[in-house]
């Protein structure tokens, strides 16, 4: 084997060992993950899932809860607006399917329509809506692009 | 504590130039050190980067997000103010340089971008031709593994094939892009990759990992998996990661180059390489401020090279613009990277007037953020409409254009900035003209018309508004026939400096549309050869 094919292989080796619930920091999925924090009530409720994602959902609100850079964007600056739109929706809400703008505080709507933009343009949202494999996950079946979504 | 080293030759910069000058170099049996002021990234750093990436839901993750002070060098910029933009940097520093992260696109010069001037009346021309320049790209191709297609009607000759056929059009370039394209007369034609697309040379092909950044399959060509391997360990070799340049030491007269002097960038502790010849290939920016603190005595007084005021001038780039679109349907999966392109707006353009740049189509979902239109589209009234965003987002794609500047910038040193050892940074004036100007806005009016074309159901305003710059940095140490012109010669030898050469981006008198990874790699390539004594590929 040669150094290069077993540097390729020590980096998949290292990357696959990696179970996708590793990266929740500790979190793993299917645990008691309602979201109970007010940011995460927003991710559950205005994300891409639909009912019967219920576990991936979970998992990446807590991801989502988990990283700091991302939460850093709207706390502690947003707390009052995201609490008073996490009270609209009931505990577990997911799937939401729209917004009436009209019913929102004028703080409320500064901070819900960038909360959008914003979660719509994770790479793993946009994969997860257009039943896209996970991003960096080397696919056997490499033609998958060439052919007409079903 | 000062290590002292002798070398045949001293590299400095182990991106894809140095690295490839290294590998050739190394196989005549020379004394060779290669050093970069950026780490050596192991397979398992790679992985931990996209790991943290997936964690911390950042794509935008990136090798130097975590590198010890004194790795990545600052630069300033002007501030934006009227034909002044900022020039965002987005370099980086390790061994593989920027192409650690780039996209791969082997896209060769026209012939016509290497004499502008006599032909268009602009830019600077080179002082050799494309046909002294194509067997390097050649060879160039066959040493990253170039996938492509010989289906480009716009390209200038070339002398043989590509190493293998080029990726398999997506679903969205074949069925939109291309027709849509077609029905304007244009052609859509194969995008060459560094990216095989069978196993070539060790390397897997491509298996549509979609994180080309760290590419998981090794498949991407970076200088760091491919060429260091074939050198790492060799007796003759010392590869030196962690170590920055900080001046070249010249005789009194100026006319030739005696040590390079270097600091590891862990301690601080100094580094003095003697080596027969000297070459530079750090890249667009530090390759000009190299030579700028480097000034000595006699004809080196203003920086090596520099005689005839040339050094930091011709700084040019790439404009980037995009525009985001509804196209209706969805628009396939993807491979993370586009397998289509045209260069249509590389020849049917009056270049007296303009300048030309690539057109190339995407499913948005690769990397391109588009949740801000998507969101603004699925909003009615008042009303947002998660169930309308949700059924949207397949369907968004993007029309992007690689714009060809003028080459008007300038880098010179700050004085009032310093880097972590003490030395003025680089500052880059990025000056934008009337032309320049008004080539982003035709490709913002091809692409509209090639929306329409495709049928889109939205599109945005031209993205980003103020310039994306940042990516290929070049001209700032331009190749010429005499100081007068430039900073080296035909050969790459520096002015006034009879064993200093220079290789990267910045010896291009002038940048075509294309990536500029494949013309570099072709002039390292090519310098290897005249240092060897051959003159033919």
């Amino acid at each position: 084997m040669s150094a290069r094919e077993w540097k390729r292989r020590e980096f998949i080796k290292v990357l696959m060992s990696m179970p996708v619930g590793y990266y929740a920091a500790g979190c793993a999925p299917g645990s008691d993950a309602t979201a109970p924090d007010p940011l995460g009530v927003l991710v559950l409720a205005l994300g891409p899932w639909s009912e019967g994602q219920r576990e991936r959902a979970e998992e990446f609100t807590q991801r989502f809860l988990a990283a700091e850079q991302v939460v850093g964007l709207y706390r502690p600056d947003s707390d009052g607006a995201i609490e008073s739109i996490a009270a609209r929706f009931p505990d577990g809400a997911m799937a939401v399917a729209d917004l009436d703008l009209t019913t929102f505080s004028a703080e409320e709507r500064e901070f819900v329509v960038p909360f959008v933009q914003q979660l719509y343009s994770f790479i793993e949202v946009r994969f997860d809506i257009a039943n896209e494999p996970r991003w960096g996950e080397c696919l056997g079946e490499r033609t998958r692009y060439t052919q007409a979504p079903s | 504590m000062t290590q002292e080293m002798r070398a045949d030759y001293c590299i400095a910069g182990a991106g894809p130039a140095g690295s490839v000058l290294a590998t050739k170099l190394a196989a005549t049996g020379k004394r060779i050190v290669l050093l970069d002021q950026g780490p050596s990234y192991s397979e398992s750093e790679r992985s931990a980067m996209l790991r943290r990436g997936l964690e911390t839901l950042n794509d935008y993750a990136d090798y130097n997000d975590d590198a010890a002070q004194g790795t990545v060098t600052p630069h300033s910029s002007a501030a934006a103010d009227g034909q002044v933009v900022d020039w965002v940097a987005q370099r980086l520093f390790g061994i593989g340089g920027t192409a650690l992260h780039f996209e791969a696109i082997m896209g060769r010069p026209l012939a016509g971008d290497l004499k502008v001037r006599s032909l268009y009346g602009f830019g600077r021309d080179w002082p050799i031709g494309y046909e002294e320049l194509e067997p390097w790209l050649l060879r160039g191709e066959q040493e990253v593994g170039v996938a492509g297609n010989e289906d480009n009607p716009y390209a200038s000759p070339r002398s043989g094939p590509f190493p293998m056929a080029g990726h398999a059009y997506s679903y969205f370039d074949r069925e939109m892009f291309g027709p849509a394209l077609a029905s304007l007369g244009i052609t859509g034609h194969s995008c060459p990759r560094g990216i095989p697309t069978e196993p070539y040379r060790g390397r897997s092909e491509c298996l549509a990992c979609r994180a080309c950044k760290f590419c998981p399959s090794g498949a991407r060509y970076s200088a760091d998996r491919v060429h260091i391997p074939m050198i790492d360990g060799q007796e003759n070799v010392t590869i030196l990661p962690d170590v920055s340049l900080r001046r070249l030491e010249t005789s009194a007269v100026g006319d030739r180059v005696v040590a390079a002097h270097a600091v590891r960038v862990e301690d601080g502790s100094e580094v003095v390489i003697r080596a027969g010849r000297f070459v530079i290939a750090l890249g667009g920016v530090e390759t000009p401020r190299l030579l700028l603190l480097s000034a000595g005595g006699g004809a080196a007084g203003q920086g090596l090279g520099n005689m005839g005021g040339q050094l930091g001038r011709g700084f040019s780039d790439h404009v980037h613009p995009y525009v985001t679109c509804d196209i209706g349907r969805h628009a396939g999966s993807r491979l993370g990277f586009e397998t289509m392109v045209s260069e249509h707006f590389r020849q049917n353009v009056d270049r007296r007037e303009e300048n030309t740049y690539w057109m190339l189509g995407s499913a948005a979902m690769d990397w391109f953020p588009v949740g801000m239109e998507a969101a603004m589209w699925s909003t009615h009234g008042d009303v947002l409409s998660l169930d309308a965003l949700r059924e949207s987002l397949p369907r968004m794609v993007t029309l992007s254009g690689m714009v060809e500047l003028e080459g008007r910038g300038l880098v010179e040193l700050d004085a009032d900035s310093l880097d972590a050892f003490g030395s003025p940074i680089a500052k880059v004036t990025m000056t934008l003209t009337d032309r320049d100007r008004r080539t982003t806005e035709r490709m913002g009016e091809d692409a509209a018309r090639i929306g329409e074309a495709m049928g889109v159901t939205n599109m945005s305003e031209i993205t980003p508004p103020d310039f994306g710059l940042g990516y290929h940095p070049s001209g700032a140490t331009a190749m010429a026939n005499s100081p007068d012109d430039g900073v080296c010669d035909r050969d790459l030898k520096v002015f006034g400096a009879e064993n200093l050469y220079v290789v990267s981006s910045s010896v291009f008198p002038h940048m075509g549309a294309n990536p500029p990874t494949l013309t570099i790699i072709a002039l390292a390539l090519r310098l290897a050869a005249h240092l060897e004594g051959r003159r033919a590929v």
